[in-house]
């Protein structure tokens, strides 16, 4: 039963990587660009879960980002993308608790 | 700035603080329904602030009060709050209205005229004709006729070739263009001398047309026919006449004295430099803190003028330099006479001469004074032409 559960996620995916699309467009997966450790910029991100200046916490699909740094500011943010700077020091990836 | 800068500045927005426990609730709700928020920042646990546009401003209201949060305004930036705040100021408003009627109004009439391409002829002489045809400082510029001023003026001017008035703005520029003179044509028919330029000793005689009057180690004045372009037919009994042409290489001597000063002066800056400002306006000079005289004795002067709407501005800059004299030798004196006389000398002699001897000599008149004297031989072509009127009934 969960074998075939994967197999059955998996497809999508199958086409994606032999149709050569990239998967961010195809399934809401977060894009990440980085300015060296001054600025970020998030594509498909869910919510801000929590903002502190050195801290900010975002959800994303299936995932849970988490930045570490100084005077984070976020200079831009829209129901997309998402552009935060200042001294970025670190970058967790978890798994979101639901 | 940069564009979407400049379009927010023009639409106005505000710096906000929102307070409260679920700031990120808000930024979030924010987000999902389009409100855009930048420059967003922490600045306590509990406070964000953050700018938002004056019209998504309006919206907030409800999101804040459902997500438990307070907002105040702290800034409010761009040019609608600039506008209103001026709003209340009508006289200021009302400065500024007669301002720009000023400004428009001002840019109806000729402030000021400008030749360009003039030569040889004078700028006032210009400008005096095309005042008299009508154009004037002071008038509107749309009652300038461009075609009618261009005919008139080049009918009172015969020396110029083209004219054109052109309206830039305030200011008038005349463009012209001076006529090339047209050098005395003979025509192969008519009857013409070859005469001596100058007094000289002939030393050889190339004759082209005509028969030759004087022969070769010949003395001749200014003047004299040398080829004359009549000639006899003897078996019709009557003359012929026509152009006459040769090249007559002759030697002519020339003796030139000039005095010239031995005390040579060099001028030197001396640093200091001052500048005076005048202002020129409807003909007017007004000079700003200054009696319109020189601050110093010995001085360079350059001048500087700019104009706007007729209203001139002149930056007069004086640097103070000091004389300094100083004694030359007889013998450089001489030289440097010597070569000032020849390159004069150059000048007077005809073309494609041919300098045969020269010789310099000086006298010492006083201490600061020598007159120097060149004695010249050039070997030059002393042909000249000259028309004859054919005598009546022949021919």
């Amino acid at each position: 039963m969960k074998r075939r559960k994967t197999a059955k996620h998996n497809i999508p995916k199958k086409i994606a990587k032999t149709l050569d699309i990239p998967e961010d467009i195809l399934f809401d997966i977060p894009r990440i660009t980085m300015m060296s450790n001054r600025e970020l910029r998030i594509e498909n991100y869910k919510s801000i879960l929590e903002y502190e200046s050195d801290k900010i916490s975002l959800s994303a699909k299936e995932m849970m980002i988490e930045l570490h740094g100084a005077d984070l500011d976020i200079t831009i943010i829209t129901d997309e993308e998402i552009c935060i700077t200042g001294y970025i020091v670190s970058i967790e990836f978890s798994k979101l608790r639901s | 700035m940069s564009v979407p800068a400049l379009i927010s500045y023009f639409r106005g927005y505000l710096t906000i603080t929102v307070t409260g426990r679920f700031c990120e609730r808000f930024i979030n709700v924010c987000a999902g329904r389009k409100i855009l928020l930048w420059d967003i920042k922490k600045i306590s646990p509990y406070s964000v602030r953050c700018k938002i546009s004056v019209s998504a401003f309006k919206k907030l209201a409800s999101i804040a009060y459902h997500t438990g949060v307070a907002v105040h305004i702290n800034i409010k930036h761009g040019f609608p709050f600039f506008l209103r705040k001026y709003k209340k100021r009508k006289i200021a408003l009302f400065g500024a209205l007669i301002f720009l009627i000023a400004v428009i109004a001002a840019n109806q009439f000729v402030w000021d005229i400008e030749v360009r391409g003039n030569y040889k002829i004078p700028e006032e002489k210009i400008i005096t004709a095309l005042n008299e045809s009508g154009l004037k400082i002071g008038m509107p510029i749309s009652r300038i006729d461009q075609q009618e001023l261009k005919k008139d003026a080049l009918l009172k001017i015969p020396e110029l070739a083209w004219l054109w008035v052109e309206k830039k703005g305030s200011k008038v520029i005349v463009d012209v263009r001076e006529k090339i003179e047209v050098p005395e044509m003979f025509s192969p028919s008519d009857y013409c001398n070859i005469v001596a330029s100058k007094d000289a000793i002939i030393e050889n005689m190339t004759v082209k047309n005509g028969v030759p009057v004087v022969e070769k180690g010949e003395t001749v004045l200014a003047g004299t026919v040398l080829v004359t372009g009549k000639i006899p037919v003897p078996a019709k009994m009557l003359d012929r006449y026509v152009r006459a042409d040769a090249e007559i290489l002759a030697r002519v001597w020339y003796d030139r004295r000039e005095v010239f000063s031995k005390i040579s002066t060099t001028r030197h800056e001396t640093g200091n430099t001052k500048n005076h400002y005048t202002l020129h306006f409807l003909g007017k000079d007004i000079p700003l803190f200054h009696k319109n005289k020189s601050p110093y004795k010995e001085f360079d002067v350059t001048e500087k003028r700019y104009t706007l709407f007729g209203l001139g501005f002149t930056k007069k800059s004086y640097e103070e330099i000091t004389l300094q004299e100083e004694f030359l030798s007889d013998g450089s004196v001489a030289d440097f006479g010597a070569a000032q006389i020849m390159q004069k000398l150059e000048e007077e002699v005809a073309p494609n001469s041919t300098l045969k001897s020269s010789e310099v000599s000086y006298t010492v008149l006083n201490d600061s004074t020598i007159e120097v004297c060149v004695k010249a031989e050039y070997l030059e072509n002393i042909a000249i032409a000259q028309k004859e009127e054919v005598p009546e009934g022949l021919n």
